[in-house]
């Protein structure tokens, strides 16, 4: 055994050498990694302690948020009748909807309650809260570039699309700005001094009956502020409060048809671009694919508007429900 | 070999980089290594052209969306030679001759409602058509409706202050409105600044209630939108009534009020928008941010006979606010009330406009009454050495062309 030993040994040696001289990069990185493990483990500690514990003023992912979503909850708030187990649903499902959608994209959502309230009580204040809202979370947000405000009968039916993709980024072929082809409300197509030159900071839709905000984009700039600020007057609405069954939608119509400061930096979108409809509302229209949500072309999101006036709200959500939750679907869910 | 101890030496080949090594090795070779490598350059070559022309194909198919231009209530513009803006005053006989009714098509709908309507597709006069034109009712017509038209593009003289006026053929005789003109013009080319002109009944298709008695304090929000479109690049606008005249030629505006320092001395802060009301200007108005100059006079009136605003987004806004139908036809008192209720209700509005002392741009002037002798001669009466002279109550007196003659001859001699 002696006599053979060194070659055999030898030949296990030179394998091992080989073996060694070929990890060498590896083993030289664990060389550092063991001789710096203090220091590394400090580190951990204390990233462990920002991403654990920190507050989100301290930690590096929770900027501001550009986009915050305005989720308008609690309507009516049973205040003039009870407020029905199936209202508490919808708004949950809603709610739910909201905050999953802005948690996969780093958007801000605020909720903001609608209750009826003594001081929008009085016929010229009806319709007043919208535009308070607004102002509000504007001071509150002050960083944000846009706000969407979203009512509560609304469900987003493509979370995995953002509003950068989905809008932002294709601005200029998705919106109009001249009523040329759809005006239903028979505005002025063409009103003196307006410079349609400038950067949009309204986006809205409109439906069979004229302007919808159910659903509209507002962006966070001096011009938006004092938007909100000149929307409600009381000349206006004293002479009008009887006409304008839609409140601020209304009186932004009146706006929009006279005065050109605010003409110049609305666009509109399609309603079915962030505002589809289910084939109860626009009831008349039925046969018109402007308005109506269409599973295939995957419309963003879908607006049960007015489902509480003689419609039915929790069947409706409960449809839409299941239908974001079928095309949503992943294909490791049916493994839990 | 038996088991061996477990050494933390860099030579030991035990463990599992050992391990990791042999298996990674085992499974490419360096030929292999070269392939993926080449496949990889491949792939992100594809993906980074794709993403290239994407790009450009992209662009290339944003639909072209036709919008209109930029225009005021007429479509087509006429380049203005110079920054001075004025209708020929010698056409106010014919004009008063052929009267509203000759300029402008009047519609009568099923419901008998009558309406003068303005032709926004208007075509001005070329000169070749002037100088053909025999029929010298129609040359004024067209040099009437021409007159709206007319907006100064130059790059120089680019005017700093623009003096607005509104003047009315019906009221005044063609000396006197020469004399209101002449006075504008004077001081603006003493003082390097620009004037825009326009006559009241231009205005009058534009509003709902069309005659020049009930509307002529509409018109002012309207000739001031007008004139912000005529002169894009100027920093303030003065909106001067006919009945008043600019008493020192000597005196520029910006030295005399526009500078936030005097400007700041003729401010009042913390006073009653309306008489005897609750809600005040600022007491901490900052000059630097003044948008509208409004004098409050003394019975606690917002003057809108002599005032300034500077082009913003917020003066649009007000402007177009006070010409939106709804506001314009509510019951009103004037166009002073109007703008009363607007700053009381629109903070943004408020926070931007400076009330002033009347004296520095508002001077009521009261024939036969001599300068020491006038009651209110430190606040309000025109004394020797005021910028204006407004002939406030001059049409109750019926003494306003005898009082523009007066002063006229005394600023001009």
């Amino acid at each position: 055994m002696d006599s053979s030993a060194p070659y055999a040994l030898n030949s296990e040696d030179d394998k091992r050498w080989k073996l060694n001289r070929r990890s060498g990069k590896l083993n030289k990185l664990s060389e550092t990694f063991a001789r710096q493990k203090n220091i590394i483990f400090v580190i951990f500690c204390v990233l462990f302690v920002f991403f654990w514990f920190g507050s989100s003023k301290i930690s590096f992912s929770s900027a501001s948020p550009k986009v915050v979503l305005i989720l308008a909850v609690n309507e009516g708030g049973g205040v003039l009748k009870w407020k029905g187990e199936q209202e508490w649903a919808i708004e949950r499902i809603s709610i739910q909807n909201k905050r999953a959608y802005a948690k996969k994209h780093g958007y801000g959502l605020t909720l903001k309650d609608m209750r009826t309230a003594r001081r929008y009580s009085h016929e010229y204040r009806e319709g007043w809260q919208k535009v308070e809202i607004l102002k509000q979370t504007m001071r509150e947000f002050p960083d944000a570039e846009w706000f969407w405000w979203l009512d509560m009968e609304t469900l987003i039916m493509e979370p995995e699309m953002s509003l950068d993709k989905h809008i932002f980024s294709r601005l200029d072929e998705i919106s109009y700005r001249m009523l040329d082809e759809f005006n239903p409300l028979n505005l002025p197509l063409d009103i003196p001094y307006v410079d349609y030159s400038k950067p949009v900071d309204l986006l809205i839709t409109q439906d069979c009956g004229g302007f919808n905000l159910g659903s509209f984009l507002i962006k966070n700039s001096e011009w938006s502020k004092l938007l909100l600020d000149m929307w409600w007057d009381p000349v206006c609405y004293e002479q009008k409060h009887m006409v304008w069954e839609h409140r601020e939608q209304d009186a932004l119509e009146a706006l929009y048809a006279f005065q050109p400061w605010i003409r110049e930096k609305t666009a509109f979108l399609p309603l079915r671009t962030i505002n589809a409809f289910p084939p109860g509302a626009c009831s008349e229209f039925e046969n018109d694919p402007r308005f109506f949500y269409k599973e295939t072309d995957h419309d963003f999101v879908v607006n049960m508007a007015g489902c509480s006036f003689g419609r039915d709200c929790w069947a409706e959500i409960q449809r839409y429900g299941s239908l974001l939750e079928a095309s949503n679907r992943r294909w490791f869910r049916g493994l839990f | 070999m038996g088991l061996k101890p477990r050494v933390k030496t860099p030579s030991s080949s035990s463990g599992t980089r050992g391990w990791l090594t042999k298996a990674t090795d085992s499974m490419m070779s360096s030929k292999q290594k070269k392939k993926q490598f080449t496949s990889v350059a491949l792939l992100v070559g594809v993906v980074g052209l794709w993403w290239l022309f994407g790009g450009f194909l992209g662009s290339r198919s944003v639909k072209e969306t036709w919008l209109p231009a930029l225009h005021g209530p007429y479509k087509n513009e006429i380049q203005a030679p110079n920054p001075l803006i004025f209708p020929p005053t010698e056409h106010a006989p014919i004009l008063r001759e052929l009267d509203v009714k000759g300029l402008y098509i009047l519609r009568i709908d099923v419901d008998e409602n009558r309406k003068y309507v303005l032709k926004s597709d208007d075509e001005p006069m070329t000169d070749k058509e002037r100088a053909a034109m025999t029929d010298q009712n129609k040359l004024v017509k067209k040099s009437f409706l021409d007159n709206g038209k007319l907006v100064y593009r130059k790059s120089s003289p680019q005017p700093e202050v623009i003096i607005v006026t509104m003047i009315d053929f019906d009221y005044y005789d063609v000396n006197t409105l020469t004399r209101i003109v002449q006075n504008r013009v004077n001081y603006a080319q003493r003082q390097g600044y620009g004037i825009y002109v326009r006559w009241a009944q231009e205005f009058v298709p534009m509003v709902e209630k069309q005659t020049v008695q009930e509307s002529y304090d509409f018109f002012k929000p309207l000739i001031m939108r007008a004139a912000f479109h005529a002169f894009p690049h100027a920093k303030y606008f003065w909106y001067l009534d006919q009945d008043s005249l600019i008493m020192r030629m000597d005196l520029p505006l910006q030295r005399h009020l526009l500078d936030p320092k005097t400007l700041d001395v003729a401010v009042l802060r913390n006073v009653p928008i309306i008489k005897e009301g609750n809600i005040k200007t600022y007491k901490h108005f900052s000059t630097a941010h003044a948008g509208f100059i409004l004098p409050q006079m003394q019975d606690g009136e917002l003057g809108m006979s002599s005032f300034i605003i500077a082009p913003s987004l917020y003066s649009k806004s007000f402007l177009d606010y006070l010409s939106d139908p709804l506001v314009r036809d509510f019951y009103w008192k004037d166009l002073s009330s109007a703008v009363a209720h607007a700053l009381q209700w629109h903070p943004p509005l408020l926070s931007r406009t400076a009330l002033i002392v009347p004296k520095t741009i508002a001077s009521i002037y009261e024939p036969g009454v001599s300068d020491a002798e006038g009651q209110n001669a430190d606040t309000i009466s025109y004394q020797e050495g005021d910028l204006v002279a407004l002939f406030q109550g001059c049409r109750q007196r019926e003494s306003c062309v005898s009082d523009i003659e007066a002063l006229f001859a005394k600023v001009s001699g």
